[in-house]
């Protein structure tokens, strides 16, 4: 069936939509704000993590410049210990003292700019100690490094007294190699902490944003037939194209602006993401794992000993969101254009009913409730089975509605709680909704879009279509 | 025979709003399409437009059923508007793209109705910054846009001032002149008049009168006398049987049943020596007939 004039309608409103103030304003602000979150997601854990992050990255990098210049040590435990290979290629300095000493220089560095630390090494019946303490006032001594540094200590001291006892030098390396160990269940493998708060967020974000361009684009749909209509400026537009191309060019439209603003805002997070990577925490743990992953295939012990441990764990972490957006292809990005246009004619198609049931613009409120009704009941529909963060029977049933599928497709499939299949089987019974509510609309419309006078009920509107 | 209305009816639930219309526009010109408030004006000329669907009947244009979706056809509905928010030379070209014209030809069309209607200063400003009568110059510019052959005009005149109905009036001439089939409806007898020869009077859905507004008069005969004078001749005027309608200042209305009743009172009132200032004995105007087809009973809905 050839629709003419749709093409017309559709370029004067997309024209128009676009050219309001509301829509520019809304858009550059709302993605502003985007990019502003999106950068502040990254950047801020960089400033709330950085004495960690600092850890991290010098020693995944190898860089081991420490805030400590000087180590006094203090050795009571009647062996001898050599720390130069421990701490070649550090800018820290040794030096042995006596216990006096040592007692002196921990007053004196308790409040002073030199970048020193003292550390005691004990031997008693539980083995062997290390007690150190690390400059305070205005030195700018990390405690971090302190911990690094005691940690060398600790490791070479083992090392050595090994050596000591006659113990072979692979032996030894094997020794201080870490026992990697795993768990699993028997039964099926519960939810990672990670992967539950990013299944939990992702969708109730996902449906809240959709929920809010759907519906209130679909809103503009009723708004602008009914200003059509309580304008009279249909009974002009009747003598050129037929009522279903003018809802149907208008429909389109609206649905193009909104998908419009949606990609311009997501861009502006995208936007405001891509400039914080420099600084943020993404591209900081993106680099150590890179660097660190040779030390995790090649050298895990070495690695792990030489405190490693903080860019493994931000490895694991990455890996486990990584793990929890499997689905993020050029297959989601189609799926999401897809449902959202289709969720959108479907909403819109009810909307434009809602618009030419009224002859007054300020009826239009009351006829746009029942709209509300099932947009508010989709959305919920969608949003709380979202709260536990792992999937049930209502999950299920909200994929397969069309009031609520619109809102939560997308996240499903990002999320790998449904395959291809499934989101398919989900899109087609969207399109039929939509195919569904379209003929209603093609039908009812023609009928109404001339009445003047009381505002519609669906009934009168069926019973006139007749 | 060019527009051919045939048997349109329409009802709406149990009301019958349109029963049994027809009527055909032979020649180019201007119809008049009549009636009182609530019979059917509107209804019919959706129909004819195709806009509203019918219960039964056929309008042809040059033998073919009417599509105008294909047809040239402009209409300036009683009820209309414009888009409040959106400025208007957007709009006009917005209604010419979805009537078809190119962009050039939508230019020179708009440039000239424009200038025509003298509303070149207002292309760029809002529709609702507008005054009443400037919209409705829009309006009408938007109605002839694609040069119609034919045009429906229902009300055209209403609210506008009379330089401003003046300058309407002559487009419309420009229009009939040209050859376009012209269909007006208007309450403003004197305009009818003025334009049209055929007419179709509506009345509860139903045709109450139609024809050639001078045949029809012609058949209803000289029966209005308007007589003035210097002294009372209220007497003779009884004695040869006038019936008076209503007295003004212009003089006292009378109906008469013959031309030759009047003669008669003309003769007697000069034997007695008055001096007869008014003697109008005429046709009844379009007003009186539409008031005494549709008079009795009017819906004012």
């Amino acid at each position: 069936m050839k629709i003419k004039g749709w093409k017309e309608v559709f370029r004067f409103t997309f024209t128009q939509q676009v050219k309001t103030k509301s829509f520019i304003v809304s858009t550059i602000v709302i993605a502003l704000i985007m990019a502003l979150m999106a950068f502040l997601a990254d950047f801020l854990p960089v400033i709330f993590l950085e004495d960690e992050l600092s850890k991290a990255e010098r020693t995944v990098a190898g860089e081991d410049v420490f805030t400590i210049e000087t180590l006094y040590i203090n050795n009571e435990s009647g062996h001898d210990f050599d720390f130069t290979a421990a701490l070649s290629g550090t800018n820290v300095t040794v030096n042995f003292i006596s216990a006096s000493e040592a007692d002196a220089k921990i007053a004196a560095i308790a409040d002073t700019t030199e970048k020193a630390m003292v550390s005691k090494i004990i031997l008693d019946e539980s083995g062997f100690s290390v007690d150190s303490r690390y400059a305070g006032g205005e030195s700018g001594v990390q405690k971090l490094d302190g911990e690094v540094l005691n940690s060398k200590l600790a490791d070479s001291i083992r090392i050595q007294y090994l050596a000591s006892l006659g113990v072979p030098e692979d032996q030894i390396a094997l020794a201080m190699s870490p026992v990697y160990s795993s768990i699993s269940s028997a039964g099926e493998e519960p939810m990672s902490m990670i992967k539950q708060i990013v299944n939990t967020v992702v969708p109730m974000i996902s449906a809240i944003v959709l929920f809010i361009f759907i519906f209130s684009y679909s809103q503009l749909v009723a708004q602008a037939v009914a200003i059509e209509k309580s304008s009279r400026i249909i009974e002009y537009l009747l003598t050129s194209i037929k009522p279903l191309a003018i809802i149907l060019g208008k429909v389109l439209a609206m649905c193009c602006v909104s998908l419009m603003q949606f990609v311009l805002i997501g861009f502006g997070g995208a936007l405001g993401f891509l400039v914080s990577i420099p600084f943020g925490i993404v591209g900081k743990v993106g680099t150590m794992v890179q660097a660190a992953a040779p030390m995790m295939t090649e050298a895990a012990g070495a690695a792990a000993a030489s405190g490693a441990g903080a860019g493994m764990d931000a490895a694991v972490v990455i890996g486990e969101i990584g793990d929890a957006f499997s689905n993020v292809d050029a297959g989601l990005f189609i799926i999401m254009i897809v449902t959202f246009i289709l969720g959108f004619l479907f909403y819109a198609g009810i909307a434009g009913l809602a618009g030419a049931s009224v002859s007054k613009m300020e009826d239009l409120s009351s006829a746009i409730q029942p709209l509300s009704l099932i947009g508010v009941l989709g959305f919920y529909l969608a949003y709380f089975p979202q709260i536990s963060g792992e999937q049930n029977t209502m999950s299920v049933v909200a994929r397969y509605m069309p009031i609520s599928s619109p809102f939560i497709l997308s996240s499903d499939y990002m999320l790998g709680n449904i395959g291809i299949a499934e989101a398919l089987v989900s899109i087609a019974v969207l399109a039929a909704a939509d195919i569904a509510v379209m003929m209603l609309v093609a039908k009812v419309y023609e009928s109404v879009i001339l009445h003047t006078g009381n505002r519609l009920k669906l009934g009168d509107m069926l019973k006139m279509s007749k | 025979m060019s527009l051919v209305v045939e048997h349109l009816s329409k009802k709406f639930g149990d009301h019958v709003a349109v029963e049994d219309l027809s009527f055909s526009i032979e020649n180019p010109g201007v119809f008049a399409f009549l009636g009182t408030n609530g019979a059917g004006k509107s209804t019919s000329i959706r129909m004819i437009l195709g806009m509203l669907s019918r219960d039964s009947g056929t309008v042809t244009w040059k033998g073919q059923p009417l599509d105008i979706m294909k047809e040239k056809v402009g209409y300036l509905a009683e009820e209309r508007g414009l888009y409040p928010k959106y400025n208007i030379i957007e709009q006009m070209y917005y209604f010419a793209s979805i009537k078809g014209m190119k962009k050039k030809e939508a230019t020179s069309a708009i440039d000239y109705l424009f200038s025509r209607l003298k509303i070149d200063e207002y292309r760029k400003k809002r529709a609702e910054e507008l005054s009443k009568g400037n919209q409705q110059k829009v309006q009408l510019a938007a109605a002839l846009l694609c040069n119609p052959e034919i045009i429906i005009l229902d009300e055209p005149l209403s609210g506008l001032d009379p330089v401003n109905a003046d300058l309407f009036k002559s487009i419309i001439r420009e229009e009939r002149d040209s050859g376009k089939y012209i269909i007006m409806s208007s309450h403003q007898m004197e305009t009818i008049e003025e334009f049209c020869e055929d007419l179709v009077l509506l009345h509860h859905g139903k045709v109450v009168m139609r024809g050639n507004l001078n045949d029809i008069k012609r058949e209803r005969g000289r029966e209005n006398l308007t007589v003035k004078a210097d002294k009372p001749f209220g007497e003779i005027a009884q004695r040869c049987g006038m019936t008076l309608v209503e007295e003004t200042p212009n003089g006292s209305d009378f109906k008469v049943r013959s031309e030759e009743e009047a003669g008669r009172m003309l003769k007697e009132m000069l034997e007695s020596g008055i001096n007869v200032i008014k003697f109008d004995l005429r046709e009844p105007s379009l007003h009186e007939l539409f008031v005494e087809k549709c008079g009795g009973d009017v819906n004012e809905d």
